[in-house]
Parts: C-alpha cells; structure tokens; sequence
C-alpha cells in the first residue's frame, strides 16, 4: 500500500510535468483479454487506434494468456484490490462474474450513458441478458460450423457437405480410405473432445444442457445434457470413432485441425473462430468449405453463440469507469467490429455491422466468413439456443469431456458415462447455489 | 573408504569390441534422448507450408528462416527474452549465495534447534506451489512490487532444494580439509569461501543450472505479478502462440519454443564445462 | 561414503553446544523462506478452514468441515492414486535412464565429452519447449511415433488421447527431462569411486557384473538416495508438463493431485477446498520422505 501511494505520487507530480506541456493527461485504462496468435494483433491494433481516435483515455491492453489463465490472474487481482478495468471472460463465465458482486453491469452504464444497446444483434442479446440485464458486452462472438474439403468430398462423389448425423456417417465411411497394409490413409472427419461442441448439438436438436429451459427460466439447478440428444449427440461422435472412421484426437484443438489441414481428415467440426487460422494451413493446397451443423434427422434447433465479453469492475474513480465504458462503445462500433471480423473470424457483435457495405463486399470475396452469420440467425428464438446458464459451466464442460473420453475408451457405454458426469454436475450445481446464497 | 585417492591418469586400453559396443550404446542412446529436440528443430526450420506434412520429415525438403521471422515479428520476444534472461540470473546468483551460506551452517556450524530448523526447511520443499501464488502475490503487491524485476526475484531467492543438494556435498568433504584451513586461522565464512565452495563445484553447477531453469519455466506467477510488456518473460511470450487453440501457429509455436531453448542450452553447455572441472577437483574427495 | 553418513552425525551431535553465531548464516534463506513459503503456507492453511463464494472472497468459518469432505471425495482419492501411479512410473524410469547414460559416460573415450553434452541436454530444455515437442512426437494424426509404427505395420496409438496410455506417455515425457539431470549426478558419483577398488576386484577374478552389483551400486547409493527423493517430491508436484500434454484428461487418466487442485481452486473458483487438497497432498508427500528417510537409513547403516 506504501509502494501504491508512492506511485501515485509520482504520477500525481508526472501528470503534473506533463499538465504543462499538455492540457490534459489521458486517463489510462487496462484491458486484460485472452487473445493470442492472430487475434491478439487484432487487440492490439483495435486499441491503438482507439487511443488514437481521441485524447481522453488512453487503453493499456494485456495479454493474460487463456481464458483461464486470465481467470487466475484475474482472482489473485480481486484479492489484491487491484483488478484491471476491463477483462474479457468467455461465455461461460455469465453467472459467475453476473454474482460476483465485483463488477457494473453494463446495462446500468449504458443506462447513465444514455447508449442504446438494442443494437446487439439478437442471438448474442439472447445470450447475455439475465434477467433482462447485461452484464457484460458480448465482444468476440463465434458459433460452431462444419469445416469439409470440398476436393476430397468431390472425389467420393459428394457435391454438398452433410445436414444429417446418418449423412455424415455415410459420408465419412466413403471418404475413409486405407491402404494395402490395412492402415488409414484418409479419414473421415475428426472431432475432438470438447464440451462445448457437445452444448451445441444438444440446442441444434432443441435440447437442453441444463434444467429449468437452459436456466433461463428460473436458477438452473441440474443439468439436462444427459437427456436423449445429448445421448445422440455424444454417441455419433464416439460411435464415429470407435469405428476408425475419426481419428483420436483428444481434447487437442491443434492436433484436430492439423488432422484436417494436412489432408488426413475430409471434414471436421470447429468454432468459426478457426476460420483463419485454417486458410493459412491449409494454404491453397486443396479448397474447402464451411457449412452448419449436421442434426439427427428429424430434430429441430440451432446452435448458439460463443465467445466472450467485457466486463467492467468496480472500485475504479469515475473518470476512468467512463473511460472503460467508452472504450467499450468504440469496440462494439459497426466499423470496428468490420475489421475484427475481417481480421480473425469472430462474427461482428452489432447488426449495424452487418449492414456495412464494407462487410457485404467482404462476404461476396469471402462466403465462409458469412456461415456463422447466417447459422447464428437461422437459429430459432428459443430457450435451446438461447444456450445454457449455470454458475458451474466450466466443471460442467470439463464433466460432459471426461464422459466423452470414458465412452471413446470403451470404459463405459455413453449412457453411463453421462449419467455418472450428469451426478458430479449435479453435486457441483447444488454447492455453487448453495454458496452465493 | 580411503580419501585423497588421485585418479589415475592411465587406464588400460580397451579391447575394440567394447569400444564398438561402447560407441553404439551411446550413438542410439542419444539418438533417443535427443529425438523431441531434433523433431522441434526440424519444424521449425521448414517453410510454414511443409510443417504438417505427412509422412513427416525429419530433414527438411527445403529450408526456411520464415517462422523464426513470424515468432519474433509478432510478440516482443527478444525484449522478454531479455528479461527472463535477467531474473534467472537474478535469482540463480541469490539461490547461490543463500545456499550455500544456509548450507555450510547445516553442514559444518553448530546452533541451537539446528535438526528442527533443517527439518522445517526440507518441509517447505513440499509445499504444493498452489498454496503459496495468492499469499506471495498479496505481498508482492503490498509492497508495491507489481511489474518490476524485484516482484519476479523476490519470491524465488531461497529455497530447500539448494540447501539440501549442497549440504549434502559439503558434509562429504573430508574433515581434514576444514581442519587444515581452521589452523590457519580462517573464519567460517573464509572457510565457506576457500574450501568448501572450491570443492562443490559440480553441486555448486548443478544447482545454478536447475535454478536458471526452473526461473526459465515459470509462467503462472509471470504472469500474475506482470501486465506490462515491460516486464513479461519468455513463457508468456511463448503461450501468446501456444495456448490459443483456434488460432495457434505451429511454426511459429516450433519456433519460439527453439528461441525459449537457445539461453538455457548456451547456459548449460557454459555449466558443463564446470561440472567437468568440478569433478576433477572433486577427484580427491572420498 | 560412511564417512558422510559418520559426519553428519558428528555434525548432529556438536550442535548441542554450539553458538547462536552459525544462526547467522542462515540468516538470508530463513528470511526468504518465512516470507515466501512459511507464511503463505500457513495463510493457506487458515484458507482451508474457510468457504468462499466465487470471486467475491466473502468466506464463511466452516471448521473442519472440507477436510470431512475430502474424506469423501473420490475424485481427489483417485488424483491421489494417479500421482503415486505418475511416481512410481517416473522415478524408475528416469534413475535408471539417468544411471545407464552415466555408466555409458564413465569411460575414456575420444569425444566423450560431446556425447555426455548430448546426453545431459534434457536438463536444459524449458517445459514448455519439451512439451511442444512430446506433442509433436506423440501426435495421433501426423505424429513421428506412430509414423514408425506404421512402418512397421502396426496400428496408431493415441498416445495422450486412450486412457489407458496417457498417464505412462506423460511419465515418459517428464523421466526424459529428469534424466539428464541423474545423469549428472550419477557420473559426478562414478568418478569419484576410486580405480583401484575396482582394479583389485578384478584381479580377484570378480565378473563386470558383479563389481557393478557388489561394489559400484553401494558406492552409488547416496546418490541414488538423492535422486530419488528429489525425484520423488518433483514428480509428485508436477504441473507443467500435465498442463500442456493432457490437462488431466483423458477421462481424468493424468489428474494428478497438483493439477486437480488447481482446477478446484482457480478454474471451479473452490479456494478453501483447493487449500484443503493441497495442505493434505503436502502431508502425503511428508510421509513419503519420511519414509523414504527411513529405508536411507537402513541402506546406510549396513
């Protein structure tokens, strides 16, 4: 605390040195996000031009490694009494930072600000308003697609990807090939083992992850992921690679794509964040395509988003919250989602954005940059694809993967496995609401 | 055991079948042992295209600087490459200082509570590194050390496994030595300085190098203590390619994990060289 | 090395009636180790008695009760289990690799000093370089290992992926790094074993191997005794290699006792519980050295 004062007065007397030069010093704001590779150059250049564009505030961004990472970080910081101003938390982290009591929401500065926040678009709003409040302000958003190598589809004789679990199989049994001794050449597909995958072909057969409507219509209190489209969905998935017709890439995001950049795996499943990072891999070697989710045939739904959102916390001086909330204004603007779009593959959060001549033009040169889009407002307006909310949903994604891995290992059928997951949720669910009671 | 027993120069010459058999066993052994370094190298060196290639090549068709140009042009790497640098040095040079010191009072000192407080110091060997990120980085902050060298030295300047390696050496050093230095009027501290440090060289080495190493790979608490790129070290430099999951960039993730190897390695070849003269120093120990 | 043992213990027996004066050399380890380990230690363990909600750090006095919990928590026996399983596969493992290298060194060679280079070089490599590289080799798809397995017309493993395997691949991957480092110490060990001990043996007609058995392997063993309890208490607290190879999966195969204290604590936002674990872990990896103290002990005393 005596180092902090010190501090202060040396920018007190610096702010003072510069008062004279300059009329007035920028009030500087920090900005931890969880961006890396790409995406984070992304940050980096949204922020300096936004320090640019005026000289009231001044935004520091910081580079706070995974969203969990971030999350470390962030709780030592809260205990510390020193958060950042802005952090960008995944979707997961609704509830939790919604209780935490440590942050604005950011309806209530809107509100002061007198700035619509109508614009969101739709889906996105679905997701983040609880209980008719916004937290926090969606930022990066992306749903999950259907990545398929067109030429490798062409030569079994496909000419448009998948739309049914049955088709897919089918697809993926003709597009697997081995050669002389037996061992697999090309596979299929791969899918690797991620909850949120899981999440989202529950809501795209209009399922539910956890009870009460996803949580939306009262506290969730036990989750639903191991209902029958759970089951389904979890079942295509290790059925597909039991078979051999995916290979076994585990939770690895990276082993998963470069499965399919290298050409081994015709089709695989990802966010539509990866957009980019596939192209550069890729790199011309053979042309691929992006459509949506397939579903069990005769299911109902839509994916819904994911991504993250800022948050504003509290405990900071008046100028500098509005400094944040502004800064935040500027990242949402139509133009500046535009360039974030172009620049890694996250969807623009606003439907100004969408309507830019800018991002048409774009999408025209560019039609997989517009799947998500157009999956993300094809999705029904329902409590499915509203997507789940729980204080716990970090442990439920960790408990829906190890069922996932139990079954591909052939420990357990599926059923079991997400039943025994669906019991540690449960137990989790009832201490979380018991504790910030 | 007999002490002070030189090694002898001259061996008797080897029959050539166990030198064949000799060569070959450690040929395939470092083969083995080196195989994750050469496949990181090899990757690192191809042309971002050629990276996932299948069959995989150890040898690189063509070969490309490209992905060492991407790693350094897209985060500050040599500047926190520079700072790792530093505060491995940092804290090699206290862990040293405050083991040896503690050390050579275990070994050679006699004190009051002398088994207790050795006993409580192997203790805090086990501490389970989660219990203790919090707590220090409340007192970092409090005391103002946020985003500086000190916040990233200060935690790491003592520790249990310094002071066990090199009083175990130190208790092996014939009494004689001591005794010896004793006579001739040295105080403990001289004692420490001009017998028993000279004669632990090789502990002294190996406790340098694993210190510098285990500063290199710290990432949790860098990144705790740290917000300005000012201050960042190597490791979150690296996981800036590495933990993204959407958008990672294997040849730039091969090369920045070569570029994180390259002080350690020159850190290490400078130490063995030590080890070397440490053991044949240490000939005459028993 | 009877004489080590016969000089601690002389060491043990004069400080009876030392002087506080030997206190100040370890003056500046005690300072730091108070500050940075004790005290957070001992904070940490006032932490377990509490629960807290997420990030609000408001905690609540539960007493005892998440170490009653524990008792009941199988997912925490079961890290447990999987760490003493990750122990005993990793030790072995890199002691005996380490050992092998040394014996190889322990000779005179044209450019042996190249060779023992090499085979030190693990100790050198940072985690998360080793880490990125093990993925690489291990890959399930594109992957140098299963590669040569094809080569040999055998089917693919996947490697960190099959429960069944995860945990001993991780093991390979972290012996591997604590090799050179037995290496190190081992030779440092061998060399200073004097020649002429050997020599007499075999003119006494004794065969390689059993001067290796009879005589090297003693002279070894306080080195060995070394390696292992500082291998021990290394690969019981074990993160980082876990954290970039498996997280814990697959199917929790590598959720050893660190990492799923971390998760408890700072991904499930459970911090008194977190605390709890790791105050428990530590007095499980006490009674390991306690006990592995003892067999020294006897090993010595023979």
């Amino acid at each position: 605390m005596k180092g902090q004062r010190w501090k202060s007065v040396g920018i007190g007397l610096v702010a003072i040195g510069l008062g004279l030069a300059v009329a007035q010093a920028p009030v500087k704001v920090s900005f931890w996000h969880s961006m890396g590779g790409v995406n984070g150059e992304a940050v980096d250049r949204m922020v300096k031009a936004y320090n640019a564009s005026q000289n009231a505030c001044s935004v520091e961004a910081t580079y706070v490694g995974s969203y969990d990472d971030g999350l470390t970080k962030l709780q030592a910081a809260l205990r510390g009494k020193n958060p950042p101003h802005i952090q960008q938390i995944y979707d997961l982290g609704l509830q939790a930072m919604a209780e935490s009591g440590q942050i604005i929401p950011a309806s209530d500065l809107a509100r002061q600000d007198k700035y619509d926040l109508s614009g969101i678009l739709f889906p996105l709003a679905r997701y983040y308003n609880l209980d008719g409040k916004y937290y926090g302000i969606p930022f990066n958003a992306s749903t999950a697609e259907l990545y398929y190598n067109v030429d490798a589809l062409k030569a079994a004789g496909f000419t448009r990807p998948p739309k049914t679990f049955e088709e897919f199989v089918d697809y993926a049994r003709k597009l697997t090939k081995k050669d002389a001794n037996g061992s697999v050449t090309q596979y299929g597909a791969t899918i690797r083992v991620y909850g949120w995958f899981i999440e989202q072909l529950i809501y795209n057969q209009g399922g539910y992850v956890v009870n009460n409507d996803n949580g939306r219509t009262k506290r969730a209190t036990a989750v639903a992921y191991n209902g029958p489209e759970g089951v389904r969905a979890v079942k295509w998935i290790v059925d597909m690679t039991r078979e051999g017709l995916m290979p076994n890439v585990g939770r690895d995001g990276a082993a998963q794509r470069q499965a399919f950049t290298s050409g081994k795996a015709a089709m695989f499943v990802e966010s539509t964040a990866a957009l980019g990072a596939v192209q550069r891999e890729v790199g011309g070697r053979f042309q691929f395509k992006t459509a949506p989710l397939p579903r069990p045939a005769g299911t109902k739904g839509g994916t819904a988003i994911g991504g993250a959102a800022l948050y504003v916390f509290k405990d900071h001086p008046d100028n500098e919250i509005k400094c944040a909330w502004d800064f935040i204004k500027y990242a949402i603007s139509p133009k500046t989602q535009f360039e974030w779009h172009k620049a890694t593959g996250y969807y623009p959060v606003s439907r100004a954005a969408l309507e830019l001549p800018e991002t048409k033009a774009y999408w025209k040169e560019n039609p997989n940059a517009k799947t998500p889009v157009d999956i993300i407002l094809a999705s029904p307006p329902n409590k499915s694809s509203q997507g789940a909310v729980a204080g716990v949903m970090p442990q439920i994604r960790q408990h829906i993967e190890e069922a996932m891995e139990l079954a591909i290992a052939g420990k357990a059928s599926v059923e079991e496995a997400l039943n025994q997951a669906a019991q540690k949720s449960n137990e989790a669910i009832a201490r979380y609401n018991s504790a910030v009671r | 055991m007999n002490a002070s027993q030189p090694l002898p120069q001259t061996r008797k010459r080897r029959p050539w079948g166990e030198w064949i058999l000799s060569y070959a066993g450690l040929t395939l052994l470092a083969v083995l042992v080196l195989m994750p370094v050469l496949v990181l190298l090899s990757a690192s060196l191809k042309p971002p295209g050629d990276v996932f290639e299948y069959p995989p090549r150890l040898i690189p068709r063509e070969f490309s600087l490209e992905n060492y140009q991407g790693a350094l042009e897209k985060a500050p790497l040599t500047r926190y490459l520079f700072n790792t640098l530093l505060v491995a040095l940092g804290v090699t040079l206290g862990q040293l200082l405050t083991s040896a010191l503690a050390a050579f009072g275990f070994a050679r000192l006699n004190f009051p509570a002398k088994r207790a407080l050795f006993l409580g110091v192997l203790g805090t060997y086990m501490v389970p590194w989660e219990l203790t990120l919090i707590p220090n980085y409340l007192t970092i902050s409090n005391l103002g050390l946020l985003d500086s060298y000190w916040g990233l030295v200060l935690p790491f300047l003592a520790g249990a496994f310094g002071i066990f390696l090199l009083r175990q050496n130190f208790l092996q050093i014939p009494e004689e030595y001591f005794d010896a230095a004793k006579m001739d009027g040295a105080t403990p501290l001289q004692q420490l300085r001009f017998v028993a440090m000279p004669l632990a060289r090789p502990a002294l080495a190996s406790l340098a190098l694993l210190t510098f190493l285990n500063t290199w790979n710290q990432y949790l608490w860098p990144l705790i203590v740290t917000s300005a790129p000012t201050w960042r070290t190597a490791q979150i430099g690296l996981r800036f390619f590495l933990v993204d999951q959407e958008g990672s960039n294997y040849g730039f993730v091969a090369a920045g994990a070569i570029l994180v190897l390259a002080p350690t390695l020159i850190a290490f070849i400078v130490l063995e060289r030590a080890f070397v003269r440490g053991i044949s120093v240490g000939g005459v120990k028993g | 090395m009877a004489q080590a043992t016969a000089s601690a213990l002389r060491g043990a027996r004069k400080s009876r009636r030392g002087g506080f004066g030997g206190l100040w050399f370890l003056a500046p380890a005690l300072l730091f180790m108070t500050a940075f380990t004790v005290y957070p230690a001992l904070s940490a363990f006032w932490l377990s008695l509490h629960s807290e909600a997420p990030f609000s750090g408001n905690s609540v006095w539960v007493g005892s009760q998440n170490y009653q919990d524990l008792l009941r928590d199988r997912e925490f026996h079961g890290s447990l289990l999987t760490t003493l399983f990750f122990t005993l596969m990793t030790v072995p493992l890199s002691i005996g690799g380490g050992l092998l290298a040394a014996v190889l060194l322990h000779r005179t060679l044209p450019g042996i000093r190249f060779y023992r280079v090499l085979l030190f070089l693990p100790v050198a490599v940072p985690t998360a370089t080793a880490a990125i590289a093990w993925r690489w080799l291990y890959h399930p798809v594109v992957g140098y290992i299963n590669y040569a397995l094809s080569l040999f017309h055998l089917p693919p493993v996947s490697w960190l992926q099959d429960p069944s395997v995860a945990l001993a691949a991780v093991a390979l991957a972290v012996a591997w790094q604590q090799l050179g480092l037995n290496a190190i110490l081992l030779l440092a060990a061998l060399q200073s074993i004097p020649e002429d001990l050997i020599e007499a043996a075999r003119l006494d007609g004794a065969t390689p191997l059993s001067i290796f058995t009879r005589i090297t392997l003693p002279l070894l063993s306080p080195t060995l005794f070394f390696a292992s309890i500082v291998g021990v208490i290394h690969a019981m607290t074990t993160f980082g290699p876990i954290d970039l190879l498996t997280r814990g999966g697959p199917a929790n195969a590598t959720q050893v006792a660190v990492y799923r204290i971390y998760t408890e604590g700072f991904i499930n936002f459970r911090f008194g519980y977190a605390t709890a674990q790791a105050v428990l872990l530590f007095i499980v990896i006490l009674g390991f050295t306690v006990l592995q103290n003892r067999l020294e002990r006897r090993v010595h005393y023979q």
